[in-house]
């Protein structure tokens, strides 16, 4: 897709940041059904770092975080950090490995939802029109 | 208590004097033994499901005593864990409900399949894999549907959105009331299993006639409903109910002609039709396909005459395309797959986790037609218990979503603002290689530094100005 020809304001970055391509893939496909009609989804993928990065930028944004039992520790301390920096982030975590201990450590972060698989994606389109409309207000 | 030598009974004695519910599944998949307990259990004599088939929790009836016999089935592939354990909720055969009871499944020796023996009590020593955790929820999701919608419980009604809700419920109401339906849905959607499903519950002796719809003309109708019109003629008591296949595609005269049928015989000619989707584009918004007042262009956009509307307007089904359910989708694959494993069509017995992602993502243009064509192919093609992503139809593992493609987004693209933000691009670009030397930038882009200098003025003062720009 060519992002010139699209009007920047328009676009929200929707950040994937896992370990393979299934939430990309998800994203993909159930992302723009999930958007309000008159916002596009830019979907990257990107590493813990990238995302903390781009997270700095304080745009409206979402990023969905694929959180494994081996990298738990690692995951708490970028979700605490990207709250910091940016409070517009709608931060979604996808925990299909963790057990209900494990995920009960990911509870003090602000965190809008948790998923396990793809087909739950498109519940998430109210809160996801919600979120852009909260701060599309805050904007004006 | 010592019991010596080998025989089977002093075990079965002792088996059926504790108080455990214990019974045993032949390597063909049926029941050869169940204790005293499991009666209590069950609430009836348990010897009448002996030699019944339990397999994958799929019955192989709609009989009472084959469903309860398929609830005691062991979970997926336990014939290559050798254990697993399993919440167990049996439908009920009267009044008495039999409360949910951990299972524990044990295969008996190597052999493949193998006897299974199954003890209901508490365990709590379990901690298989994540993916067969999933397979479990599913199985056990699966059995809660077909325990509350066992009469109706085709898989096109399985899941948990709103959508499987709905469907779920109206089609209760159609099979208690026998009532006239129309059904809306696009190609694919399973429509005519859910009118014969409605038809074989709320009249299951009465005669049915099958009606093709864009084949009609209204003496063709005639000649068709001919044997019902000479049956209700002759006796009153009689009752028939038409199948019309493609209402929608009927010519106008056709269907005046069926209205009438319908309204001289009042109640005892009811109408099953499958309506196609175009009356459910027109209303939207709601489930309610009859809510708005349908203009003449209406009609002829909807394919429907007024008067078969007023028809269907006593109660209409709204069968969502899948891609609305995409939430069901895991469920319904694995409800197909239960029941071609139980029907001996192939060795699978459940989805990979993977598989059911391929699945989900996929956008099913042909809906559950296509995805029941692609569960038959995969359990034909799998060699084991399990089907992964290499069994699928090559359309749907290769499937991959594109960009995006609304391009309705596109229209509010100003071509100027596009081309301020490409020559602000080119400038900085240039800048950038330049060290920032403005002069040199100007030269390489082969306008004039002023006029380069302008250019950046107006973009950060936020001032474009076009008419130079060209």
């Amino acid at each position: 897709m060519n992002w010139s020809l699209v009007d920047p304001s328009d676009i929200r970055t929707w950040i994937i940041c896992e370990t393979g391509s299934r939430w990309l893939t998800a994203v993909r496909r159930f992302g723009p059904d999930m958007f309000p009609a008159d916002l596009i989804p830019k979907v990257k993928s990107a590493s813990r770092d990238e995302t903390l990065a781009m997270l700095s930028l304080s745009e409206p944004s979402i990023v969905l975080w694929e959180v494994r039992r081996d990298s738990l520790a690692a995951h708490c301390d970028s979700l605490a950090r990207s709250t910091a920096n940016n409070p517009q982030a709608l931060q979604i975590i996808a925990c299909h490995q963790l057990t209900h201990r494990e995920q009960w450590c990911l509870t003090p972060f602000p965190v809008a939802t948790r998923v396990q698989h793809p087909e739950e994606l498109p519940r998430l389109t109210r809160m996801i029109h919600l979120h852009f409309a909260r701060w599309t207000q805050l904007i004006d | 208590m010592m019991v010596s030598g080998t025989g089977i009974r002093p075990l079965a004695r002792l088996l059926d004097k504790s108080k455990a519910s214990v019974w045993a599944i032949s390597p063909g998949g049926r029941l050869i033994y169940l204790s005293s307990n499991c009666s209590q259990w069950l609430g009836f004599d348990s010897a009448l499901l002996l030699d019944r088939s339990s397999v994958a929790g799929a019955p192989i009836s709609n009989e009472k005593l084959d469903r309860i016999a398929a609830a005691l089935a062991a979970p997926a592939e336990l014939q290559r864990r050798g254990t697993a354990s399993l919440r167990i909720s049996p439908p009920s055969l009267d009044r008495h409900r039999p409360e949910t009871r951990e299972v524990r499944f044990i295969k008996i020796g190597n052999d493949n399949p193998a006897l299974i023996l199954a003890i209901a009590g508490d365990f709590d020593d379990r901690l298989p894999e994540r993916e067969l955790q999933d397979a479990v929820a599913i199985r056990q999701q699966l059995d809660s549907w077909r325990r509350h919608h066992a009469e109706s419980a085709i898989n096109i009604t399985a899941g948990t959105s709103k959508q499987a809700l709905r469907l779920r419920r109206r089609i209760h109401v159609a099979a208690s009331t026998r009532t006239d339906v129309g059904l809306f849905g696009p190609p694919g959607s399973g429509g005519e299993s859910i009118l014969l499903r409605i038809h074989e519950i709320s009249a299951p002796s009465e005669n049915l006639i099958n009606v093709d719809g864009p084949l009609m003309d209204s003496d063709l109708l005639d000649a068709t409903l001919m044997p019902a019109r000479h049956q209700l003629a002759e006796n009153k008591d009689a009752h028939v109910t038409a199948l019309v296949r493609g209402l929608d595609e009927m010519p106008f005269e056709a269907q005046q002609r069926l209205a009438n049928l319908l309204d001289t015989f009042s109640g005892r000619l009811r109408l099953l039709a499958s309506c196609g989707s175009q009356l459910m584009e027109l209303n939207p918004p709601t489930d309610d396909v009859m809510s708005a007042n349908l203009s003449f262009e209406d009609e002829r956009e909807c394919g429907l005459c007024s008067q078969m509307i007023d028809v269907i307007s006593s109660l209409t089904i709204v069968n969502p395309p899948l891609m609305l359910r995409v939430e069901d989708i895991p469920l319904i694959a694995t409800a197909m797959l239960d029941a071609r494993y139980a029907a001996g069509e192939g060795p699978a017995e459940r989805i990979s986790r993977a598989a059911l992602d391929a699945l989900v993502i996929y956008p099913w243009p042909h809906n559950y037609e296509e995805l029941e064509d692609a569960i038959r192919h995969s359990s034909r093609t799998a060699t084991g218990s399990v089907i992964a992503c290499e069994h699928l139809p090559l359309a749907i593992r290769s499937y991959q979503p594109g960009s995006i493609s609304n391009l309705a987004k596109y229209t509010k693209l100003s071509l100027d603002d596009a081309m301020q933000r490409y020559e602000l691009r080119l400038i900085n670009d240039t800048l950038e290689s330049t060290d920032g030397n403005r002069a040199e930038a100007a030269r390489r882009l082969g306008i004039s530094r002023a006029r380069l200098i302008r250019r950046l003025d107006d973009h950060s003062s936020g001032t474009p100005s076009p008419k130079e720009s060209r």
